[in-house]
């Protein structure tokens, strides 16, 4: 029985260990939707820029507003897809580059929201601040599109 | 009585976190635990196991324009009656004058380099278990207490800029020896991403008799330090290349004579597996035959050949384990190094 036990607690053990090493799967299907605030951010953004200022390379917009760059966090699918559809990068990758930015005193790392709501009312209440979303959750929350579309 | 000293205890930190979030401060860390047998001709062993510095970052956004960086390093001091230093490695203020230009002041990690301005302390970044000679060595002026004006990501190449006026390597943190300050220029692109090739000069003027911070010895005459640097670094999806190199011409006035020295590093990684990284890395440094502004206070100086050979593998971002073999050839001795490092951050 003693012996069981102890099996049962290493199997599961080990079950939780290779799961949080597992990373949400990126989804095609998922389209992804920015959403700013209305003072900072312009409505049109081209993908080139989108992927500059989510690298943490420009830190005022046009207006002089400093940029406040929130994501969801690399463990949920949105902040999975975001690594890999706006940096081509693993959300453990992402995670690294902005560490490493970080510890280099050359950018404020961006807020890591846990959820979607979360996001949205962090991104209304700060000016400067742009998010990427699943375009399904933006629930009227003022988008700018990229290259023209308003999810990608 | 327990119960109430872990309560106060838990309520504490409660209190620092909230306060932390008002300013908006994060603090961060990094440490390391490394084991390492020596092998030489004669003699193999002991096997150590050494305690890393334990690196506390802090970074607070105080304004609007208004940002604070500090890093603080606690390691192992055989001097000190604790056994262990306390050493502030950086204190920066920055302020954010317009877009991507900015004036920082403080204590700063030199910006003649990549490895210097990327890595120093954090040992869970750093693609080798230790740092290459040119650093471990001393060569390069590590940190400068000063002002700087810097500039990043401009225009289609990201180019970037900074220009540091600081007390230089006859100092303290809080005094210069000397009337002279160092100057450093630096300017990089990053042309693709995860490139960047950078360039910088350096120069200084010690004073006789000046405490050489970084060397731990006293100046023993008049000295003009220059100092040209060129990087090359590229991190990608599977392969990895940093190279580095150093020249450096100090001339001393009794002697009236300019010393050269020439030092450098080449790194290669390949990422083999989705989370395992093999590496090769060559350092060589050549000092000049009178090369006295390096000369250790007691003992020889000897120029270096070191070849590391090691693979990593990288539980994820914060941690890290590296095994690795190294070679060190001096006109004195030959030492090989078998070392494995578990790094963190947390």
């Amino acid at each position: 029985m003693k012996k069981l036990q102890y099996i049962s607690t290493v199997l599961v053990g080990a079950m939780m260990m290779l799961t949080s090493f597992i990373a949400p799967g990126v989804d095609q299907d998922t389209k992804l939707a920015v959403v700013i605030n209305p003072k900072g951010p312009p409505v049109n953004i081209s993908a080139n820029d989108l992927r500059k200022i989510f690298k943490g390379e420009v830190q005022r917009w046009k207006d002089g507003t400093k940029v406040v760059v929130v994501m969801m966090k690399t463990n949920t699918t949105t902040g999975n897809e975001t690594a890999s559809r706006l940096f081509n990068m693993s959300g453990n990758d992402l995670n690294k580059y902005w560490l490493s930015l970080v510890f280099a005193g050359k950018a404020r790392a961006p807020y890591f929201i846990s959820s979607e709501s979360e996001l949205l009312l962090f991104v209304s209440q700060n000016p400067g601040a742009i998010g990427i979303i699943d375009a399904k959750d933006v629930h009227g929350s003022k988008v700018a599109t990229v290259d023209g579309n308003e999810s990608f | 009585m327990r119960a109430s000293k872990v309560l106060s205890l838990a309520l504490l930190l409660f209190a620092v976190q909230i306060a932390a979030i008002a300013q908006d401060t994060k603090i961060l860390g990094f440490v390391d635990v490394t084991t390492a047998l020596p092998i030489t001709s004669t003699k193999t062993g002991p096997l150590s196991f050494s305690l890393g510095e334990q690196d506390l970052f802090i970074t607070s956004d105080i304004s609007d324009r208004v940002s604070f960086l500090g890093e603080t390093v606690f390691k192992f001091s055989n001097s000190s009656p604790t056994k262990f230093d306390i050493s502030v490695e950086r204190i920066v203020i920055k302020y954010n004058i317009y877009g991507n230009h900015n004036i920082l002041i403080g204590k700063h990690h030199t910006p003649v380099n990549y490895w210097n301005e990327t890595y120093h302390h954090g040992r869970v970044f750093f693609p080798t278990i230790a740092r290459p000679t040119l650093f471990s060595d001393n060569i390069i002026p590590l940190h400068t207490t000063g002002i700087s004006v810097q500039g990043a990501n401009l225009g289609n190449l990201k180019f970037g800029y900074e220009l540091m006026v600081g007390n230089g390597l006859g100092s303290t943190d809080i005094l210069d020896d000397n009337p002279a300050k160092s100057i450093t220029a630096a300017v990089h692109i990053k042309p693709i991403d995860g490139m960047r090739i950078g360039l910088s000069y350096y120069h200084d003027n010690i004073s006789k008799n000046s405490m050489l911070h970084q060397l731990d010895k006293m100046a023993m005459e008049n000295y003009e330090q220059q100092m040209a640097n060129l990087s090359f670094s590229y991190f990608g999806k599977k392969f990895e290349a940093l190279a580095e190199g150093s020249l450096v011409l100090n001339s001393g006035d009794s002697t009236n004579m300019t010393m050269q020295t020439i030092a450098g590093y080449a790194y290669a990684g390949y990422k083999v597996a989705k989370k395992v990284v093999v590496y090769v890395r060559y350092d060589n440094v050549q000092y000049d035959n009178a090369e006295m502004f390096y000369k250790p206070a007691t003992g020889t100086l000897y120029s270096k050949q070191v070849i590391v050979g090691g693979a990593r593998y990288e539980f994820n971002y914060l941690a890290n384990v590296k095994l690795e073999f190294q070679n060190m050839q001096t006109s004195a001795a030959t030492t090989n190094m078998i070392s494995a490092q578990f790094a963190i951050g947390f």
